[in-house]
């Protein structure tokens, strides 16, 4: 009983800050996404920002985009991550100088990331050069458009860069305090490396994997820089397109712009909940 | 299973905790429903706080100078007194190190010198930053000592402040300096078609030219016709930047005049019938252009990025508000030697820079002080030098006392720079604020979104 008020009290300041700051911020801009911004004269609640962005097929469009580049890396990054820390769990020579640039990453801030992928892919980058240099394109510009392509091909390559070792270490973690006990008493069983794989070590590691990737995914989806720098022009993805309706001189269009982003919280948010259910789901 | 139940009370208390906010939320939120008026009557009455601290050393000590005409001041001395050991907070575009350091060192520096004056120049990446800061603030209530002093402003974003009443009031003529500026031009007393009354003070001129290379372009492609043949003779050698991007936006400007004969159909009110006769053609010239532009005109660069890609020899073409930016890039090295610049022989466009006061701003008179400075002779010809700022200046030359005449008459021009005789030759005035964003709107929807 004591426990039970004690926990969430020590809670507060901290819960307190988040629901105050954050909180205050939704509720403001969820207000001026029903016409209540009384700062440019607008005082009537309505639902009419909402209808007109859900009947904009621009909105639709850049709401695939982004669902799609957040699920793509999400997918990518988990299976990749998998994959390297079978590798890297394993004592190698040099396994340890592996592991270390493996991490390199972690630290690195996305905008640095963004534009280290710039200065590598582009056109006119170091590895068009390069290839040009060596003779195997004839001109820098003859190398394939991966920045500030239609697919967000870039986007999506910086963002593996960034998170693969965010889910890799949390697994490598896992295993690394599992230890190999668990897949020797398979193998004594007489079960084979697949079977052991997915019989033994994908349960274990599950609860990492999937806690990740859904921070993983509610981070891409709600990125902002990385496609802004990288992406097209248009369709952008939908933090890209509130950001310039917010930024734009025309007030009248600031309801539109704070529409959608919340319907990009909501979105998340009910993304999120599917997921839990689904990851409960797989981890029984 | 027992901290699903704890995690179950923690959401209790949070949307309990939400619940109570909102309810202040919202008690705060209609008190600052009167606030477009109040914020209106605070800021002269936020002005004669000042008037009445000052006033007593007014009627005792019989101050000198010459009355001015600024809201909160009545003389200039009561307006350098005020800025005195203060700091003034300019909110302007942070993208060119360049000129981060050059506002430091040639504005920063004499402030402190001369009036004691501390000058934080705030970066931002858009002049909407501000601008939201101001409003933000109008909706908090925080109607005095806000964050803003001074904002390097356009003519949009100027129009959104001005139409929502969120400026300091009228004092930008009433500056000592402002005897060198031309109010009586309508170039000046306009900012882009909005009358500037005061409430904004001109600190640039500026003319869009084409910069380009000479190792892949031999001539200058300088009427839309030839630009035209030089893009399908040479795909992907050219672009322009995506509007919102001011530099986009003033290319598609010029494609409106050039369709429409000249500027004049587009100077006054807006007229949708005017608009919808010669839009049609400026969209088919440019979706023309489109395939054999940079990556096919599947995307289209910001103009940051534009730089690169031709110091990268990406793209052959580039454009800016700043004639004299290739001869500082290639004086610096970030410019290959070949690049040049050019005009079109139907003209283009030239506007002025300015700097405004919000309402609440904690230091008008810090921010009149530095407003004044950089209008004088003394900076402008700072501002004019082309081993300098290299910029065009705002400022009459012909009103400024002779020796500072004689020194502008010295100087050359850079090695890719037009003539000053060229570039005001072929100088047109900007459309009414109207018709820019008609025709952004109907350039996202017609050429970029199809």
């Amino acid at each position: 009983m004591k426990d039970g008020l004690r926990i969430p009290l020590m809670l507060t300041p901290a819960l307190g800050l988040v629901v105050l700051l954050f909180g205050g911020g939704l509720l403001v801009g969820f207000g001026q996404s029903l016409g209540y911004f009384p700062a440019i004269g607008l005082h009537d609640f309505t639902l009419r920002y909402y209808f007109s962005v859900f009947t904009d097929k621009n909105f639709l469009q850049s709401l695939w985009l982004t669902f799609r580049i957040a699920a793509v890396t999400t997918v990518l990054s988990s299976v990749l991550a998998v994959g390297f820390t079978l590798v890297l769990r394993q004592k190698f020579a040099g396994s340890r100088v592996a592991t270390f640039l493996f991490q390199v990453p972690l630290p690195v801030p996305h905008l640095v990331a963004a534009s280290g992928i710039v200065l590598l892919v582009t056109q006119s980058g170091l590895i068009a050069r390069f290839l040009a240099a060596l003779g195997l394109i004839n001109v820098p510009a003859d190398f394939p458009a991966l920045v500030f392509d239609r697919a967000g091909i870039s986007i999506v390559l910086t963002f593996l860069w960034k998170e693969v070792p965010f889910i890799g270490l949390v697994v490598l973690a896992i295993l690394q305090s599992v230890g190999p006990q668990y897949e020797e008493l398979a193998r004594t069983l007489g079960a084979n490396a697949r079977q052991r794989f997915f019989s033994v070590l994908l349960p274990l590691i599950m609860p990492g994997i999937l806690s990740t990737s859904i921070i993983i995914f509610a981070f891409t989806f709600g990125n902002y820089e990385i496609p802004l720098l990288l992406g097209v022009r248009f369709p952008a993805t939908l933090p890209v397109v509130a950001y310039r309706q917010y930024q734009d001189p025309d007030l009248a269009l600031r309801p539109e712009a704070m529409a959608i982003s919340i319907i990009l919280a909501v979105v998340a948010v009910l993304l999120l909940v599917a997921y839990r259910r689904l990851a409960r789901y797989a981890v029984r | 299973m027992i901290h699903h139940k704890s995690g179950g009370k923690i959401l209790l208390m949070v949307i309990a905790f939400a619940l109570v906010v909102a309810a202040c939320g919202t008690s705060s939120e209609t008190a600052t429903t009167t606030a477009p008026a109040v914020s209106q009557t605070t800021t002269t009455s936020g002005g004669n706080d000042v008037t009445t601290t000052a006033a007593p050393a007014e009627t005792t000590t019989a101050p000198s100078g010459e009355p001015i005409d600024v809201p909160g001041f009545s003389t200039w001395e009561e307006v350098l007194a005020a800025a005195d050991g203060t700091t003034v907070n300019w909110f302007m575009w942070g993208g060119n190190d360049k000129l981060n350091a050059d506002v430091d060192n040639d504005i920063g520096k004499v402030l402190k010198e001369r009036y004691n004056l501390t000058l934080n120049r705030v970066p931002i990446t858009d002049t909407a930053d501000a601008v939201n800061k101001v409003l933000d603030e109008a909706a908090a209530g925080v109607d005095t000592n806000g964050t803003v002093d001074l904002i390097w402003i356009n003519g949009e974003n100027f129009r959104t402040l001005k139409s929502a009443g969120l400026l300091y009031g009228s004092w930008a003529e009433s500056l000592p300096n402002a005897k060198y500026v031309p109010w009586d031009d309508p170039a000046i007393a306009n900012d882009f078609g909005e009358p500037v009354d005061g409430l904004e003070s001109p600190w640039g001129h500026a003319q869009f030219v084409f910069e380009y290379d000479t190792d892949f372009v031999s001539e200058a492609p300088t009427t839309f016709e030839k630009l035209q043949a030089w893009v399908e003779a040479n795909p992907g050698g050219f672009t322009y930047p995506a509007i919102p991007d001011f530099t986009g936006s003033v290319f598609v400007r010029q494609v409106f005049y050039w369709v429409a004969g000249g500027p004049e159909p587009f100077l006054g009110a807006f007229d949708q019938s005017v608009f919808d006769q010669y839009a049609p053609k400026v969209w088919e010239y440019l979706n023309g252009l489109e395939p054999n532009l940079w990556r096919n005109g599947e995307t289209y660069p910001e103009s940051a990025a534009m730089q690169d890609l031709l110091a990268n020899q990406e793209i052959h073409f580039n454009m800016t508000y700043n004639p004299a930016r290739a001869s500082t890039k290639i004086a610096d090295g970030s410019y290959p030697e070949s690049i040049r610049t050019f005009v079109f022989d139907t003209g283009t466009l030239s506007n002025n820079n300015y700097v405004t006061i919000p309402f609440n701003a904690p230091n008008p008179a810090g921010a009149m002080v530095l407003a004044n400075y950089i209008i004088s002779p003394e900076f402008q010809l700072i501002m004019a030098d082309p081993d300098q700022w290299g910029w065009l200046i705002p400022t009459d030359p012909t009103t400024w006392p002779a020796k500072d005449q004689e020194i502008l008459a010295s100087y050359g021009t850079g090695i890719a720079t037009l003539p000053a005789s060229v570039l005001t030759a072929h100088a047109l005035p900007e459309p009414a604020g109207d018709w820019v964003t008609a025709m952004e709107a109907g350039w996202i929807k017609n050429v970029l979104e199809k």
